[in-house]
């Protein structure tokens, strides 16, 4: 008997320890080195205790790391709604049966399997100026492009939203599809004889049905979206200017190209913070509204 | 819209400076500063320094005809060596001869190579880590004065006075003093900790056909009064690259253009290759002590007069430069050269055997190379990488055999003929080297050639902040003296030494 009840966390041994490996680990080792002055190429700064200084110094004096936090919320608040409304409008429009529906889907999802760093380096080959397919599209149709689209503050991360957005509607729209096909029939027949109208069975009948699966979409992509970094470094490395320094790339020059660990460690624990507070009132709030509707 | 009208503004000065006695006293003054500066930024060899360069000629002499690399390596026999190095011809090219060191010596010798960025990333993280996994490492200079500081690398002093691993041939005159100093000798006192691998400079790259043209030979003289040339100062390469700017439709040497025509390539990323561009010209304009960003003393100068009006002019380049030049970096120009649709740049001179190569590039055999234009002084800005053994190689002896091997004249000539850019001498004279096109460039270039201010370990995130802040004045979203102030500012924070000129605009 006493072997049963422990056979189940002897099971789960090998899941927590490759978690506690892979995630606690090094994440109590950023914790400590966010709490020392450790720069691996500033001799002066090899790890001496620093208590708090780095996090007060981020969120009281530096301004790079503020700016890019406030693009970084402005790019995931533009992509991911955009990408909720086109995924799920593309989901309900294809939510039927008819001739190709398989071969659509199965295009539609392409941009979805190609590996981050590949979409920014194909973007970049496509975007360029003079030898770019884009930028002659745009110029064959009469629009007059003066520079860049990367190359000015103005449009560069617009751009990056566009590039996010054509790779990760697909995303949102297989979500969705996969759950309108597997709505129960009922609720809709009962509405129809009740004379509801589609606009009335849409808001009271789908949504409500969808909406564990639609949270579980906008978080996965709102997480997503705020680690976004691939495309950043291939196609702007945070330019022009800092017009596009997405908080992960500060996170990365600040780590691997100025080799300040101790403050890199601070800006990650910073962004983890931000992620685990953004998940918890996602989670309360929308909660909240399903229990005032049950 | 008032910093393009301050640009028009300095250019239409320069042009009428162009005419003026001044052009006069200011080309008289740069052949004097050419003459009497020539390495400017070079420091001369210390007395200690000098003392161990004495020690390794009395060894070297002693050692002639009685050393042997083959009796050297004896004990090392059967080791392997492990070298970490950047992904750049230079390390391709010894690789084709190793079978050769390991014929005469038993030592094989196994090469890792990385880009750039993933290179330093694993430099760094295997250093910081000390596991001695790589017996030679590619240090860039811009981190020597870290990873020497931080001790992760040792000094090779010890090796030369070493009777047993000292190679009579070593021929340290060889290198260029300045080259050699700043990529591989520091600490207090200074110590070298290895040799020069990969040590591009910046020339001047330009389309030889057209500057031959009769027909805009011609429309050049009568729209600017004055020949057509190379040019020699930056008011003369001002003209030349807003004469050679042409739409799709006009004619460039008596053919009609299919598209867009530049007289300039600029490189406006984000990245160091701005930084580097653009302190040519601060250096020309006022100086290249540390690529006029610091003073002897390590004072803050980036925000002198002279760099602000150096960027002042760099950003009116950009009106005869490719839009899309405003995200170019070194690749990407030498992509525009190859696609035949820039006249001029300041360039890479490794990056020309690209534009030589007839199969990727639609100019090649119609490029001409000289020095950069100078402004007031002689200047070519250069990179470098050191060859380091770490601190924690298993095997610094049979590293230091090697890397002796490897840098030999034999060896650097061999290597510089596949395409490697030599920092010997010796190699520099070949007949073989001195007939490539861009090697008399080169050559002449390093001259003048001055480093970053590498020195500061703090240098990786200064140049960080000044590639920010000139594209920040690029972009016209401040002018030139507000950017270069906010360098100073942030550079002060992080280095703790003064700015000299006070910033105008905080």
């Amino acid at each position: 008997m006493l072997g049963r009840k422990y056979m189940g966390y002897l099971l789960l041994v090998p899941t927590l320890a490759l978690l506690v490996f892979l995630s606690i680990v090094p994440f109590v080792y950023a914790l400590i080195l966010s709490l020392r002055h450790l720069n691996l190429k500033i001799p002066r700064l090899s790890g001496q205790f620093a208590a708090l200084e780095n996090f007060r110094y981020l969120m009281r004096e530096d301004a790079e790391f503020w700016h890019s936090m406030g693009i970084t919320v402005l790019f995931l608040v533009v992509v991911v709604g955009i990408e909720f409304l086109l995924g799920f409008g593309l989901a309900l429009l294809l939510n039927r049966e008819f001739r190709g529906k398989r071969i659509l889907v199965s295009l539609a999802v392409i941009p979805m399997m190609i590996a981050p760093v590949a979409v920014g380096l194909m973007w970049r080959v496509a975007l360029n100026y003079e030898l770019g397919i884009v930028t002659y599209l745009i110029k064959s149709v009469g629009i007059p492009l003066k520079e860049a689209l990367l190359g000015t503050s103005l449009t560069a991360l617009p751009t990056l939203m566009i590039i996010d957005i054509w790779q990760w509607t697909p995303f949102i729209f297989l979500i969705m599809l996969a759950g309108l096909h597997s709505l129960p029939k009922e609720p809709y027949e009962a509405a129809q004889v009740d004379g509801a109208s589609r606009w009335q069975i849409f808001r009271l009948v789908t949504l409500p049905l969808l909406k564990p699966l639609i949270i579980i979409a906008l978080l996965l992509r709102v997480i997503d979206a705020f680690k976004t970094f691939d495309q950043v470094y291939i196609l702007t490395g945070g330019g022009p200017g800092n017009a596009t320094d997405l908080v992960c790339m500060f996170a990365y020059r600040t780590n691997f190209k100025i080799w300040n660990l101790g403050y890199g460690a601070s800006v990650v624990i910073v962004i983890f913070i931000i992620i685990l507070i953004v998940t918890a009132l996602f989670y309360t709030v929308t909660q909240k509204k399903e229990e005032e509707v049950t | 819209m008032a910093e393009e009208g301050r640009v028009e503004k300095t250019m239409k000065g320069g042009r009428l400076f162009m005419w003026n006695g001044k052009v006069i006293c200011a080309t008289l003054i740069s052949l004097m500063l050419a003459l009497s500066f020539g390495t400017s930024t070079a420091q001369a060899w210390t007395p200690e320094e000098q003392a161990l360069l004495d020690k390794v000629k009395e060894i070297a002499s002693e050692n002639a005809g009685k050393w042997s690399l083959e009796e050297a390596a004896k004990s090392y026999k059967g080791v392997t060596l492990k070298i970490l190095a950047d992904a750049a011809t230079e390390a391709d090219a010894p690789q084709k001869y190793d079978s050769e060191f390991t014929d005469k010596t038993g030592i094989e010798v196994v090469w890792e190579q990385n880009p750039w960025d993933e290179h330093r990333s694993k430099m760094f993280m295997d250093f910081a880590a000390g596991t001695g996994i790589y017996d030679l490492v590619w240090v860039p200079f811009d981190d020597m004065a870290s990873v020497t500081g931080k001790e992760y690398v040792q000094p090779v002093d010890k090796f030369m006075r070493d009777p047993k691993l000292l190679d009579p041939n070593i021929n340290l005159d060889d290198y260029s003093e300045p080259l050699w100093k700043y990529t591989s000798w520091y600490g207090k006192p200074a110590k070298p900790y290895g040799f020069p691998c990969e040590n591009p400079t910046m020339i001047l790259w330009y389309r030889k056909d057209l500057f031959e043209n009769p027909i805009e030979k011609e429309n050049f003289k009568k729209e600017y009064r004055y020949e057509l040339q190379v040019p020699k100062n930056f008011a003369q390469f001002y003209h030349v690259a807003e004469f050679f700017t042409r739409k799709k439709g006009e004619k460039l040497a008596g053919e009609e253009l299919n598209r867009d025509f530049y007289g300039v390539g600029c490189s406006g990323k984000r990245h160091w290759a701005s930084v580097c561009e653009w302190m040519n010209l601060a250096s020309s304009w006022g100086g290249p002590t540390w690529g006029g960003t610091l003073d002897e003393n390590d004072n803050i100068v980036i925000n002198r007069p002279e760099n602000v009006e150096a960027l002042e002019y760099w950003i009116s380049l950009f009106r005869f430069s490719p839009p899309g030049s405003v995200d170019w970096y070194w690749d990407l120009k030498t992509t525009a050269f190859q696609k035949n649709i820039v006249a001029m740049a300041l360039a890479w001179n490794d990056q020309s055997y690209e534009v030589e190569d007839a199969e990727k590039s639609e100019v090649s055999g119609k490029m001409g190379y000289d020095i950069i234009p100078t402004q007031k002084y002689p200047v070519s800005h250069f990179g470098s990488w050191s060859w380091t053994i770490p601190t924690k190689a298993k095997n610094p002896e049979a590293a230091w055999l090697y890397l002796q091997w490897v840098n030999s004249r034999d060896i650097a000539l061999k290597c510089a003929l596949e395409g490697a850019m030599p920092s010997r001498k010796y190699v520099f004279d070949s007949p073989e080297i001195s007939t490539i096109p861009f090697m008399p460039a080169t050559k002449k270039a390093l001259d003048y050639a001055f480093p970053r201010p590498v020195h500061r370990p703090e240098w990786g995130e200064m140049g960080e902040i000044l590639a920010l802040y000139l594209t920040k004045a690029h972009r016209m979203e401040m002018t030139a003296q507000e950017a270069l102030d906010k360098v100073a500012v942030e550079w002060q924070k992080l280095l703790g030494t003064s700015i000299v000129y006070q910033p105008k605009t905080q």
